[in-house]
């Protein structure tokens, strides 16, 4: 609890001095008043890598055009339980779903447990709606924005059960891998996914 | 714990590829299909919802046109007044961004592919109490605003998406005139950007048919919006 404390302490931090910083680096914004209350588009510098995908620009999450540098994130084998899930700001349930991964995360932050949040936002609302969204949550969870459009190519290569819609989640320790292609009904069927493939060998 | 986690698991993963049948054209997903089917049939007296894929059989329907009238295969005709050669059947809405980026695109497809025989037929899937956007009287209105020139036809109580397998809007369907699926899938290979679409395999496997040949590709997957139901 303490350490999601002060990770949330620290991101607000971030994100703060972020949108000062960026106000007065920016040339066309330095000569009015720093607002706090309308941050720029481009304003929250949270420089903090997903997984080994690096932030794109001075965005706090990497854009990734191609499935394939996103692909090593269902490989990892390391211990560790990993839950990605896809969604989308335009995508409603997969929002109303978005509580009950901020919850996990508080709750599984002691243990080995790594969520990453896979937006496919479109290309063009990548930079600033999908930044809003994450600003304004604000989201403390690991994004990227995946904006590979060859999606007959990809899809199959997340799950061959996948049709196309969303919210989907894959759940993977090791081998032992789970496939939700459905939103979560509530925080306990999350956590129950999630405990069968973290209680697992 | 785990085995009854396991067991949800195997039984959703199996309605969920029941449902999509569809949509899985590799060996690997036709075994694991049969599979299913014969696992659900043992465990399941129950009606289950079974998906069609390319080369099944299109099941019938029978629904309401946003103009009031009934409409099915025998009554749907195509630019010319004749009994049309096929149907762009197209499980959409009014209110998924990805359905709404095509409308446009489905209004040619419609103008250009009808007077060669092949209408759109769009079917709206989703519960108006889920989503009221996608109400009778809002599909009325959103066909009006933008002149739809096809059949905007309501899945009223989503009995026919089931039959389909139908599991995203936008999600297409072409069926020829002996009623068989000829492609299932995406509409062209670039959802966001019209101008940047180098394949319409749509139309690509129109021309296919027309020619006697079998659709190359005739399964293209695509992101798109789930179907809205009341959660059981």
């Amino acid at each position: 609890m303490l350490r999601f404390t002060l990770g949330v302490c620290t991101t607000l931090l971030l994100l703060t001095a972020a949108c000062q910083n960026t106000q007065s680096a920016n040339g066309s914004s330095a000569a009015e008043p720093t607002s706090l209350a309308e941050p720029e588009p481009e304003a929250v510098v949270e420089a903090q890598q997903v997984l080994h995908l690096k932030t794109t620009d001075a965005l706090p999450y990497p854009i990734v055009e191609n499935f394939d540098d996103l692909a090593p994130i269902f490989e990892r084998r390391d211990g560790k339980t990993y839950v990605i899930n896809f969604w989308a700001t335009w995508c409603a349930p997969c929002v109303e779903e978005l509580p009950y991964f901020e919850r996990l995360a508080e709750e599984t932050a002691d243990q080995h447990v790594e969520i990453v949040m896979v937006s496919l936002d479109f290309k063009r609302d990548v930079r600033e709606k999908l930044l809003r969204f994450i600003q304004d949550r604000p989201l403390n969870l690991p994004v990227i924005a995946l904006t590979d459009t060859k999606t007959n190519v990809w899809i199959d290569k997340v799950d061959p059960e996948w049709g196309g819609a969303i919210p989907i989640t894959v759940i993977y320790k090791g081998d032992e891998r789970a496939f939700i292609a459905e939103q979560f009904s509530d925080y306990d069927e999350l956590a129950q996914a999630v405990n069968s493939i973290q209680s697992s060998n | 714990m785990f085995h009854s986690f396991a067991l949800f698991a195997l039984v959703f993963v199996l309605g969920f590829s029941c449902q999509n049948s569809s949509a899985t054209d590799t060996a690997e997903a036709e075994t694991t299909e049969e599979q299913t089917a014969q696992t659900v049939s043992q465990t399941e007296t129950e009606e289950v919802p079974m998906g069609i894929k390319v080369g099944d059989k299109a099941p019938a329907f029978e629904l309401k046109n946003i103009d009031g009238e009934m409409y099915s295969f025998e009554n749907i005709k195509d630019a010319n007044g004749e009994a049309p050669k096929g149907f762009v059947v197209t499980f959409t809405c009014n209110t998924c961004p990805y359905a709404v980026m095509y409308e446009d695109r489905l209004i040619e497809l419609h103008n250009k592919l009808a007077p060669q025989g092949y209408p759109v037929v769009a079917i709206q899937p989703n519960d108006p109490e889920v989503k009221e956007g996608d109400s009778f009287t809002a599909m009325q209105e959103r066909a009006a605003d933008k002149g739809f020139p096809f059949h905007y036809l309501m899945d009223e109580g989503q009995v026919v998406y089931p039959q389909y397998g139908a599991s995203r809007t936008p999600e297409i369907y072409l069926i020829d005139a002996d009623l068989t699926v000829r492609y299932h899938g995406a509409i062209d290979d670039n959802a966001q950007d019209a101008s940047a679409v180098t394949v319409n395999y749509v139309e690509k496997a129109v021309e296919a048919i027309e020619n006697g040949q079998e659709p190359d590709p005739a399964d293209v997957k695509a992101i798109g919006c789930t179907i809205k139901t009341k959660k059981i």
